[in-house]
């Protein structure tokens, strides 16, 4: 029953911020944000960066909002245009980051320094497998899902997610031994 | 450590994330800088700016491509998004404020003598073009401002007489369209709307000599202009004039509404005013009894030259004014007269203008301006609902502003500029009650054959070998010949 009068408010503010209302929209996209910066700094390694293009995507979310097909679906389609907004960035930026080697500072504990590794690790991942990672491990998404928002099949999704980890855990082996 | 499973990855996440949050700051901070955005210019000149402008200039023409090959039905299109246009680049003939946001109708230099839909989000010192995508020889006939966000505009196909009615909600960002009924627009703006969603469009046809008679078909929506009936005709004839068809006497100037349901058609010509009233949402119209300023009949008050009687407004729940000019033609003066409702319209009082040709702008029911006149002063306020009006030292001298206040402070105005073939007006705003006004529309004219003559002393100034002089407060303009060259030259010091 909450379930579906969160559904119905959804769709009500759906409907309400189609037709124009920006207050519905804020409603709508509240809860949205900080999921959706947390993608867009996973994607550009870059918080102001991430900021921008999320307000990017906000416009975007505004100006197309007629497109949503279900409420349910919206929180996909939202993150789908904040990554599209994120790979727009990366595919035309005049400048790249120079990633300096990072130096493992000393563990305090083993799992302190497992960590340190697996972010480094994480860090060296290309942004559509990290991506793929934040959304599958991180948002707890559906493998439908987050093919919906990398705009990929959910066979190439769970593909993607896969490999990633493979990537992971190959490297993070490379270190251990 | 060597299988990264979910908890790792997601906490490995977190502690990475964990330093970012402080660029995005607060949630409310965010969303307010996403609706100032959605109010704002596109083009920033960037990259990103250009790209977004792209695209929205391609949706535009495609949605204009679009509805031209499948109107009439209800759609949406984007605006014309275009850079911020300073006040100084574009030529006004209607401005509607709310606070420092408003919408005008005007020219700018791009559209080359169409007429533009303009916003504002700082108080009018810069424009945004959010006409939206017309057709071709499709051009706006009336507008009417809600709040900052929504507005309707009325247009006209010149090739088939199509009209349509379009509406935004954010600003002109995106508007949708729907089609009017075919009627003629001939004379005043007839557009009104209470809510956003009743609104009543009112079709001028062509009018006998003088403006003795003017038919008039009105239109009605009940659902925020997506579709409009027709709710009643009168055209002089019996055969197609509808049951209780407002008045087809004198030229239509004024429509306007108190609710849903109680609204106004207002007239005038050489025979007097006409003031008809619905109950019903503009489908039956009766005369209401509007006494004369003076006791004599209107017939013998407008004999002299026509009168006029603009639409009544409401700035309360009872509050309403409207104001009468009677033209003389012969003596060429005017007397103007404000009537005032204090019962949702049912009884008007007159009340006594300062001058004549005075416009009235009522910010609440007590507290107001009129400006105009054909003299100095040019500007009253009124502090008691327009029972006494006295004179505001302006600093500035404007002849037939259109004024507008959003408080008792802030006002701006709106003044035709004569002999100046470039530009049509000029606007000036002011925050402390009309004392002092500050020009936004550039650097003033130069003065005009008209200016004072030679050897006057204007405002402490000795004029010397210079042709002509002007002051505006903080500025003079000298024009003058200077030796052995016909040519004039204006300058303009400080």
């Amino acid at each position: 029953m909450a379930s579906a009068a969160r559904a119905d408010a959804a769709g009500g503010l759906l409907a309400e911020a189609a037709k124009g209302s920006e207050a519905a929209f804020d409603e709508l996209v509240a809860p949205l944000l900080e999921p959706a910066f947390k993608l867009a700094v996973v994607m550009l390694r870059d918080p102001e960066e991430a900021r921008d293009a999320l307000q990017e995507a906000t416009f975007t979310a505004w100006r197309k909002l007629g497109q949503v097909r279900g409420e349910d679906l919206f929180r996909a389609w939202f993150l789908t245009i904040v990554a599209n907004r994120c790979r727009s960035v990366t595919r035309t930026r005049w400048w790249t980051t120079l990633r300096m080697p990072i130096e493992a500072a000393p563990a305090a504990h083993e799992a302190a320094g497992a960590d340190l590794d697996l972010r480094r690790e994480l860090g060296r991942l290309p942004a559509s497998d990290r991506a793929a990672l934040f959304l599958f491990f991180y948002m707890d998404l559906p493998l439908n899902q987050v093919g919906r928002v990398l705009n990929v099949s959910p066979k190439a999704a769970k593909s993607r997610v896969h490999r990633a980890v493979t990537k992971l855990r190959l490297a993070m082996q490379e270190v251990t031994t | 450590m060597t299988t990264p499973d979910k908890d790792r990855i997601a906490t490995a996440f977190d502690e990475e994330l964990a330093g970012s949050s402080n660029a995005f700051g607060s949630s409310d901070a965010f969303l307010r800088e996403a609706a100032a955005r959605r109010h704002a210019p596109a083009a920033d000149g960037s990259p990103r700016g250009l790209a977004l402008v792209a695209a929205l200039l391609a949706l535009a023409i495609v949605a204009t491509l679009v509805l031209v090959a499948r109107a009439p039905r209800a759609t949406t299109a984007p605006a014309h998004i275009a850079k911020a246009i300073p006040m100084s680049s574009v030529t006004l003939s209607s401005i509607t404020m709310f606070g420092d946001s408003g919408w005008a109708v005007g020219a700018t230099p791009a559209r080359s003598g169409a007429t533009a839909v303009l916003r504002t989000t700082d108080g009018a010192r810069t424009w945004i073009d959010v006409t939206p995508g017309l057709g071709k020889a499709e051009g706006v006939v009336a507008y009417v401002a809600i709040d900052p966000s929504r507005a309707w505009l009325v247009t006209s196909s010149g090739v088939d007489g199509t009209n349509r009615v379009w509406t935004t909600a954010d600003g002109g960002v995106r508007w949708s369209v729907s089609t009017a009924p075919k009627m003629a627009f001939i004379g005043s703006s007839l557009f009104f709307t209470v809510d956003g969603v009743h609104g009543w469009l009112g079709g001028a046809g062509e009018p006998t000599s003088e403006f003795q008679q003017q038919p008039i078909d009105i239109a009605a929506t009940s659902d925020g202009g997506k579709t409009w009936t027709m709710v009643s005709r009168s055209t002089g004839s019996s055969a197609d004039t509808t049951p209780g068809a407002p008045s087809v006497d004198c030229g239509k100037q004024g429509l306007s509404f108190f609710d849903s349901r109680s609204g106004w058609l207002t007239g005038g010509c050489l025979a007097g005013v006409t003031f008809d009233s619905t109950s019903d949402g503009g489908r039956t119209w009766r005369p209401q009894v509007l006494p004369s300023p003076d006791g004599m009949p209107f017939s013998t008050d407008c004999d002299a030259g026509p009168c006029s009687l603009s639409a009544p407004r409401f700035v309360s729940s009872v509050f309403g004014y409207m104001v009468l000019d009677d033209y003389d033609n012969v003596h060429d003066s005017h007397r103007s007269t404000l009537y005032v409702s204090v019962d949702q319209g049912r009884t008007w009082s007159p009340r006594a203008l300062p001058a004549g040709d005075m416009r009235v702008t009522m910010v609440d029911a007590t507290t107001g301006y009129a400006a105009g006149g054909q003299t100095d002063p040019w500007l009253y306020s009124t502090s008691d609902g327009g029972q006494t009006w006295q004179p505001v030292a302006a600093g500035i001298s404007l002849q037939s502003p259109l004024l507008d206040c959003v408080s008792a402070t802030s006002c701006w105005a709106l003044a035709p500029v004569y002999n100046q073939p470039d530009s049509s007006s000029r606007l000036y705003v002011t925050a402390d009650g009309g004392r002092t006004w500050a020009g936004l529309s550039g650097p003033e004219p130069s003065p005009s054959a008209s200016a004072s003559p030679p050897g006057v002393s204007v405002k402490g100034w000795k004029i010397g070998a210079v042709g002509a002089m002007a002051v505006i407060p903080g500025v003079v303009y000298a024009l003058y010949a200077p030796p052995g060259r016909e040519a004039c030259r204006a300058r303009r010091t400080r």
